[in-house]
Order: structure tokens, then C-alpha cells, then sequence
């Protein structure tokens, strides 16, 4: 099990389940979940993650893009993108928060092993 | 009557006028002076006699004063002395007193002695009755004897004789005692005495009783009328003697008799006699005035002007005026010679002008195209140019012998022509007409005539005028007509709208198409293009108008229109610039079509594509966060080693899939939007096909839409079934569903409103939103989309708990009154 900490943003329960699931296989401590870029500022703050994953479309006025943004200037947090998205627009305007890196759904163990590895090394 | 003739006339005419004037003038100021002065004369003379009349009475007074202020006298009438009457009352004492009657009275009136003196016996003699019988207390001259001092005189009439009588109290000599009587004298005024009283020696003066018939009787009314003013009157006897007449009064204030003089008018003749000699003077010295200002009038003027006359009047017709007009001297005259002659120069050389412009007019006639004609009342043709014979087919010779002009017009028009020349000679106006012309050898031409008047003296003598020929400028107009009937036509036939407009933009010309934008083409000509142009497109068209149009390159524009009811129609207009004969660019001419049907189908295909694009990648972030899920949920299920929870999971793993499935079946849906190209639908007919595919179970459906067609999607009957599916799902106690529509100036909008629990004013805006709902959270999301592919827009206005009341607003220009009636075509079709 590594001491990592990571805050999950995501409203989609089963989603949040699932990857809550493979999280905790891979041996990844999960310190919370968000379901709006409020909560997951709120989050960040309490629980001070190592990491947070991101679904880009969340509940709330502030949708992930922003909510990343955010933390990554006030924390200094490494912040992944988790999106089905596939409009340039949006990849471009999530580009533009310097992610730590993408993760598209569906995704599997490998990806997320794969992604947060890069990012906690 | 010559000048010199009028001149001598006026001149004795105005001598005898001056010579009356001064006449009357001078007669009437110089003879009233004179009769003035006569008259003070007359006035002044009869004063005298009246004074030297009371001067006789004064001298009478002192007389009876002397008698009666003496003690004898006083003694006498007491009968104290009676030798008184023969040593006083002698006959001597009455010729040295110039008295005829002496009488003396006691106090109480008595006669104490009375005698009278008889010039011719030299004797006294009884005093007359008459006198006697006036002496008693009521006669003045014994009027209160109490007074010593008192005297009374004046004249007496006796027996219609005049008496000077005078009387006075008796006292003593010293005024002393009571008065014992009186004493009174008597003296005639005879004509002795009447002669002491003359002024003059030219004055004659008589006493003439007032009664006296010889003295005029308006005289005599005047002098009784003027009584107490005493006046004198003068009146001229005849030419020779003027008469004076003034009353004389007796002591009993009556009037007594008048005294008359009577004296030659030696002044008022010497007036007659100056006034003559003034006027003899004047007359002579006018004769001879008016003989040197009438011979210098005629030395210097009048043979002067007759010369001038007479030179003039040898000139002779105007045409060969050749002489001069010569008068001596430097005078006006002979400066009005000296113009007369400048003036003749001047009509000798108008004169040669004249000449030569008739030429010039005879020789442009001659070239000119046209006919140029002149003609006399009978209407024989007195001129007629080159171009005239020519095109009358006539000769040199035939004009000659006589042409006639209404040989040349055909027998239908010569009552109109006769009618014509009638209004040129009243009116003397130029007459234009049209007729058609025949010539003697059968052909025929068409002009057009402009004819007027010849006037010489104020008398029409004859008809002007030109002929143009229009026989081909007619074919040339017909034609022209025939072409413009084709043109018309096909403009009118065809669905573009056809316009010009000038380089303002101001319309000049549009096809009658324009009626179906509600106007009439009179209406729009003259205004601007800009006012039936859509606002925001008119900085465009106004561009267009400034800086393409002056290029002079074909345009071509599109931009929304606005019609008379304020629906916006989407034209385009192609325009060719119009250039006039100089090359300059006049205006525009275009053509309009009217792409508004295509445009809203652009724009819902445009729309559709984009709606569908997102629903691409709304479905597929759905489907791909779905199968992330299911994913998921697999390697969980197959992880799990405890058969409930691998049931769990696997149950987790359905409702997944049917969500996936819903999700494409949304997808079915929802790509027919916008797929198809919008049309115009008949709400009654739609709705009506909706709410058939609900069998009323216990809703009443309330169906009051009117019969109009909006253009919408195809799918627009979707709209209608997911409203009523969404009222009777989430109505709850719902009864009754109700449709309906109104007008106002947003447009129109279509109501759909139930009785059921309603929406929380919180889900108003998100019940539209995509998965937001009970069932799919699909129904009105798609709804709205449906309707936006036209620009319907749609809202819930409903109050919770009483209701929901969905509004959807069709804009202006996407609704219109259906012309057909939807029950009606369906009858028809089942038939």
C-alpha cells in the first residue's frame, strides 16, 4: 500500500465507485471525493492529496478545467484529467492548465497505474 | 379747329372769366364800402336832427322853468295878482317865447289860464279843446307837483299834429313854498321848425306820421317791432337819394311820428363811378396782356409747331420715308424735330431689319423639315414652304392658282378643324391638333399641327403654323407601346420583383409583384429604398448605394426586407447599373427575389447540424462514462468472490446497459431534428393528430387553437405528444388539458396549460435541460429543440399547484391564417 493520498472529483457515483476500486487495488489511498469544484477545493485543503484526478465535466458553475487550474496555482497539487471528452475546444482549453496528465474513459488498472506513476514518481 | 384757332379761344374764354371775377370782386368790396359809408353818413345826419329836436325841447323846458320858478307866477295862481295875465301874457310874450300855448294850473289840476297865439291875427286866442281836455291829473305834465324842482317835456300829438310842450311847478322864485300848479308851454313843430332842425343843406327833413301810408310797410313793422331800441333805419330811395327814417316818441312813450331825410347818394355814385373806371382799367390792361402773350405764343410756338406738323404729315407711307424734319432754332420744339428725324432714321433702319428678317424667316421655312403654312380666313394657303409642296405632292403652279387647306383634311376631321380655327380667332391662342392629311393623289400622312393667329389691327386676317409629319414617329410609338404592353407583362408575370431606383436610392420604378409585400407600386415610387429595408441591414444597403453603386459594377446583395404588416422577408436583389446617354451612371436597375423560405431552411439545416454535433458528443461522454462504469462494474463482478455481491454487481451492470440503451434510442429521436426541412404545418390539424394518440380516459381535452400554420420542423407533432404525455405523467390529479393561441405584436403564441399539481418555479429553466425529469429527462429537452430549429422559443409560465402552462412563441413571419380548412381537406380526401 503506498502513503499516497489521492482526492477523487467525480458526481458520477458509479464511475466514482469504480475508480475509487481500482485506486485502492493499484494501492492507492483515496483521502476523498468531490462531486463539484467547490467541494473539491474545500477537499484539497483538508486533506492536502498528493494527487487529484479530475472528471472534467462535474456539477456546479465551476467545471473541472477551472477547478484544476485552481489548485494547481494555490497547491501546487498534480492534478490528472479523467474525461470522455473528445472536442478539441475542450482538450485544448484543459491543455492549457499544464496538466500532470490525461486519463480517457473507459478506462482500465493500466491506465491509471500508468498515468498516476508518471505523475508520483 | 387748329392749335392757333383753340389757343385764341382759351385765351378770350379765360379773359372773360378773370374780367367776371374781378367784376363781382371788385363791385361787391368797393360798392359795400361805399353803401357803409353812405349809410354812417345818413345815420349821423339823422342824429343831428334828433338832437336839435331835443335841443328845442331842452330850450322849450328852461322856458316853462323860468315861468314856473317865479313869484308872480306863483302869486298869480293863488289869486294874489291879478294883473299878472295882463302885464306877462301878452301876445308879444308868446312870439318872443316861440310858443303857441300857454296854460297855467292850480295844484289840484284846475285851468287857471290857458291862451294860445294866433300868428296871423297877431292875437291870443282860446287854447283848443283837444289840448285842454288832455291837461287833468293823469297827464304826465302835471305828474307830482310835490317836486319844485321837477320838469317835464316832450312831444304831444294834437289833432295828429305834433306839439313841443314842456310844463314845471309853480314855487317861488327861490324854489321856497308848495307847488301851487303848473305851468305848460306849447310849441308846433311846424316847418319852420323842422327846417332849424336840418344838418345840412342837401338833407331835407319831414315829419311823417307813423300811420302815414306813404312810409313802406315793412319799414313801419320793423320800426315798431324795434321800439325800445330806438334804431334808425337807412334805406336807398333810388339810385339818386338815400332816405333816413327814425321814430320820434311823445310823452306818453307812444310812437309820435317819424322823422325822414331824404339826401342825394353822392358817395355810393362816386363808388359806382371808381368801380367802373377799376374795371375799365383791368379790362384794358388784360386786352392788352393777353393780345402780346398770344401773339408771342404764336411767334414762338404755334406756327413753329404747325410747321412741324405740316413736315410730318408730308412724310408720307412708312415704306419710303426718305425726307428730314427741319425747324430752326434750339429749342425743345426744334429738339423734338431733331428726335422725330433720329426717330426716323431708326424706323428706316428697322425698317431694312425687318426686310431682312422676313427673308431669313422665308429662308429658314424653306429648310425647315416641316411644313410651314399661312392661310387666309377663306382659307386659302397664302404661303407654303418647300417641305409643305413636298409633302403635299403639290407644285409651284398649283399654289398658284389657289390651294385650299381643307382639301387637304379628310371629311371627319373638318368640323374638328372648324372648331379649332373658331377657338384660335376667339381665344387668338396656338391650337396643337393631330389630324391626318390627304393628298390629292389618294396617300395620307399623319401630323401633328400647331396653328395660331395673323392679327393686323387687332383683327384676326388669317392662320400660322407648321405641320410635322408623325407617321413614323406614330409606328415608332406604337410599337414602342406594343413593347412596353410585353415588358409589363412579362414583369408582371414573373415571381421577381423588377425596380430601378436613381443613384439616391430613391425607387423610381417596381414591377405590381411588390403587392405581395402589401403595397402598391404607386406607394412605393418616390421613397427611398432604405425605409422598406430591415434595420439592421440598412448600414449595408446604404453602403452599397455609396460606394459600389458610383463603381459602376453589377451588385449583388442580400438583405431582409420588412413588409407593410412588419414581417421580415430575406431577398436578394442582383442590380445592373443604368447609364444615361452621356455615360453617367443615373441609377440602378435590379431584380428582388425573395429567399426567405430557403433561408429558414438554411438556417434549421444549419442549426440541426450543430444540434447534432453536440448530441454526438453528448452521446458519446455518456456512453463512454457508461461504459467506464460498466467496465468497471465487470472486473468488480469478476474480482468478487461472494455470490450477493457478484449479483449486485451484476445487477448494477443491466441498468447500465439499459441506460445505454435508452441512450441510443434518445439518439433515434433526436437525429430526426432538423433532418427534414421545415415546412408549413397547420397547428389545428397537428394538435388535433397529437391528442388522438391519447385515448381520453378521464382528461378532457379543450382544443380552441385557431386554423394557422407556423413553420416549424416536421417533428413539430413530437412537441405536442411530449407536452400532453408530460401532463399526464406529472399532473397528478390532472382533469383537463387545454390548447389555445393568441396574437400580439411579438407574434404568436401557442398555450398548452392543465389543471394538474404544476412545476416549482426552481424546475421552470431546468425541465428543459437534457436528463432532467422522472422518466428519460428526454421529453421537453427534445421539445425545445424542435422548436428552435425555426427560432420557436418555449417557456413554463404555469403557478405550482395550480397548473403547469407551457407558452410557445412563434415569431412574426413564421405564422400565418391557413387558407384551407384542415377538416375540410380531410372530408375531402376520405371521399
Amino acid at each position: 500500500m503506498s502513503d499516497k493520498a489521492i482526492l477523487l472529483v467525480e458526481d458520477d457515483d458509479v464511475i466514482a465507485k469504480i475508480a475509487e476500486w481500482r485506486l485502492n487495488n493499484l494501492g492507492y489511498r483515496i483521502c476523498g471525493r468531490a462531486i463539484s469544484g467547490a467541494e473539491a477545493m474545500e477537499m484539497v485543503i483538508k486533506t492536502k492529496p498528493d494527487l487529484v484526478l479530475m472528471d472534467i465535466n462535474i456539477k456546479g458553475d465551476i467545471d473541472g478545467i477551472e477547478t484544476a487550474r485552481m489548485i494547481k496555482k494555490g497547491f501546487n497539487i498534480p492534478v490528472i484529467f479523467v474525461t470522455s471528452h473528445s472536442d478539441g475546444q475542450t482538450l485544448e482549453r484543459a491543455r492549457e492548465t499544464k496538466p500532470d496528465g490525461f486519463i480517457v474513459k473507459p478506462f482500465d488498472d493500466n491506465d491509471l497505474r500508468v498515468a498516476i506513476g508518471l505523475v508520483l514518481k | 379747329m387748329n392749335l392757333q384757332k383753340k389757343t385764341l379761344l382759351v385765351l378770350v374764354l379765360s379773359f372773360i372769366a378773370v374780367i367776371a371775377f374781378i367784376s363781382i370782386f371788385v363791385s361787391g368790396i368797393l360798392l359795400d364800402g361805399y353803401s357803409n359809408l353812405e349809410k354812417n353818413y345818413v345815420e349821423k345826419d339823422l342824429l343831428q336832427a334828433q338832437n336839435k329836436l331835443q335841443e328845442n325841447t331842452g330850450s322849450l323846458s328852461l322856458i316853462v322853468s323860468d315861468w314856473g320858478q317865479w313869484d308872480d307866477s306863483y302869486d298869480f295862481v293863488n289869486g294874489n295878482k291879478p294883473d299878472y295875465i295882463s302885464i306877462n301874457l301878452v301876445p308879444e310874450t308868446y312870439e318872443n317865447l316861440l310858443v303857441n300855448y300857454i296854460i297855467f294850473t292850480s295844484r289840484d289840476g284846475k285851468i287857471v289860464y290857458s291862451g294860445a297865439y294866433d300868428p296871423q291875427t297877431h292875437s291870443v286866442i282860446p287854447v283848443p279843446e283837444a289840448l285842454l281836455e288832455q291837461i287833468n291829473k293823469d297827464n304826465p305834465l302835471l305828474f307830482d307837483v310835490s317836486d319844485p324842482g321837477r320838469d317835464t317835456a316832450g312831444i304831444l300829438m294834437l289833432s295828429g299834429k305834433p306839439l313841443l310842450i314842456a310844463s314845471h311847478p309853480i314855487v317861488h322864485t327861490d324854489f321856497s313854498g308848495t307847488p301851487q300848479g303848473v305851468v305848460i308851454m306849447g310849441r308846433l313843430l311846424d316847418q319852420n321848425v323842422l327846417d332849424r332842425l336840418t344838418p345840412g343843406d342837401q338833407v331835407s327833413i319831414t315829419m311823417v306820421p307813423i300811420t302815414d301810408p306813404s312810409l313802406p310797410a315793412d319799414l313801419v313793422k320793423k320800426m315798431q317791432a324795434e321800439h325800445d331800441g330806438d334804431p334808425d333805419f337807412i334805406l336807398p330811395v333810388n339810385i339818386s337819394y338815400v332816405a333816413g327814417y327814425a321814430v320820434i316818441h311823445d310823452i306818453y312813450g307812444s310812437d309820435a311820428f317819424v322823422i325822414e331825410t331824404i339826401q342825394p347818394r353822392d358817395i355810393y355814385s362816386q363808388g359806382v363811378t371808381s368801380t367802373i373806371q377799376y374795371i375799365v382799367i383791368i379790362l384794358g390792361a388784360f386786352a392788352v396782356l393777353g393780345v402780346a402773350v398770344l401773339l408771342m405764343i404764336d411767334q414762338f410756338v404755334l406756327s413753329r409747331v404747325g410747321s412741324l406738323s405740316r413736315q410730318v404729315r408730308a412724310l408720307g407711307p412708312l415704306h419710303e420715308i426718305d425726307q428730314k424734319i427741319v425747324l430752326s432754332g434750339d429749342d425743345e420744339l426744334s429738339g423734338l424735330a431733331t428726335d422725330i428725324d433720329r426717330m426716323l432714321e431708326k424706323i428706316r433702319v428697322t425698317r431694312g431689319e425687318l426686310v431682312k428678317s422676313r427673308e431669313r424667316f422665308q429662308d429658314i421655312a424653306e429648310l425647315l423639315p416641316q411644313i410651314v403654312f399661312e392661310m387666309d380666313m377663306s382659307g386659302r394657303l397664302t404661303f407654303l414652304n418647300r417641305s409643305g409642296l413636298e409633302m403635299a405632292h403639290e407644285t409651284l403652279e398649283n399654289f398658284a392658282r389657289g390651294l385650299y387647306a381643307h382639301d387637304f383634311f379628310l371629311p371627319t376631321d373638318r368640323q374638328r378643324l372648324a372648331e379649332n380655327l373658331d377657338r384660335i380667332t376667339k381665344k387668338r391662342e396656338t391650337v396643337e391638333a393631330t389630324y391626318t392629311f390627304a393628298r390629292h393623289d389618294g396617300s395620307m400622312f399623319l401630323g401633328d399641327t400647331f396653328v395660331s393667329a395673323i392679327i393686323h389691327n387687332n383683327e384676326v386676317i388669317g392662320y400660322r403654323g407648321i405641320i410635322i409629319d408623325i407617321t413614323e414617329q406614330k409606328k415608332i410609338t406604337d410599337a414602342l407601346a406594343e413593347s412596353e404592353n410585353n415588358y409589363r407583362t412579362l414583369t408582371e408575370s414573373v415571381s421577381d420583383v423588377l425596380f430601378s431606383t436613381n443613384l439616391k436610392g430613391v425607387i423610381t420604378y417596381i414591377s405590381s409583384v411588390c403587392n405581395r409585400y402589401g403595397f402598391l407600386a404607386e406607394e412605393v415610387v418616390s421613397r427611398p429604398v432604405l425605409q422598406f429595408v430591415h434595420p439592421e441591414d440598412q448600414e449595408k444597403v446604404r453602403m452599397c448605394f455609396v460606394e459600389e453603386i458610383p463603381k459602376g459594377k453589377p451588385i449583388d446583395i442580400s438583405c431582409r426586407i420588412v413588409d407593410k404588416w412588419g414581417y421580415t422577408h430575406w431577398v436578394e436583389a442582383k442590380c445592373m447599373i443604368r447609364v444615361n446617354i452621356n455615360g453617367q451612371v443615373t441609377g440602378i436597375n435590379g431584380v428582388m427575389r425573395d429567399f426567405t423560405d430557403r433561408r429558414r431552411a438554411e438556417n434549421a439545416i444549419m442549426l440541426a447540424n450543430k444540434k447534432l454535433n453536440l448530441l454526438n458528443n453528448i452521446t458519446r461522454h455518456d456512453s463512454l462514462n457508461t461504459i467506464t462504469g460498466l467496465f468497471g462494474l465487470v472486473d468488480m463482478a469478476n474480482a468478487s468472490t461472494v455470490p450477493e455481491e457478484r449479483k449486485e454487481l451484476l445487477d448494477q451492470i443491466r441498468e447500465l446497459t439499459g441506460v445505454i440503451q435508452r441512450q441510443i434510442a434518445f439518439t433515434r429521436e433526436y437525429q430526426s431534428v432538423g433532418v427534414n426541412a421545415p415546412a408549413w404545418q397547420n397547428l389545428l390539424l397537428i394538435s388535433k393528430r397529437a391528442i388522438a394518440d391519447f385515448p381520453a380516459k378521464n382528461i378532457r381535452f379543450v382544443n380552441e387553437i385557431k386554423n394557422i400554420e407556423i413553420y416549424a420542423d416536421p417533428l413539430l407533432e413530437k412537441v405536442f405528444y411530449n407536452l400532453i404525455d408530460n401532463a399526464i405523467r406529472y399532473g397528478e390529479h390532472l382533469t383537463t388539458i387545454r390548447f389555445y393561441n393568441e396574437i400580439s405584436d411579438k407574434g404568436l403564441t401557442l398555450v398548452c396549460e392543465d389543471d394538474g399539481v404544476g412545476i416549482p418555479d426552481k424546475e421552470k429553466e431546468s425541465i428543459f435541460e437534457r436528463g432532467i425529469g422522472k422518466n428519460t429527462g428526454m421529453g421537453l429537452f427534445l421539445a425545445r429543440e424542435i422548436l428552435l430549429i425555426t427560432e420557436i422559443t418555449i417557456q413554463e409560465t404555469g403557478k405550482p399547484g395550480y397548473g403547469a402552462k407551457f407558452e410557445i412563441l412563434v415569431p412574426n413571419g413564421a405564422f400565418r391564417i391557413a387558407r384551407d380548412n384542415p377538416d375540410e381537406n380531410r372530408k375531402n380526401k376520405h371521399m
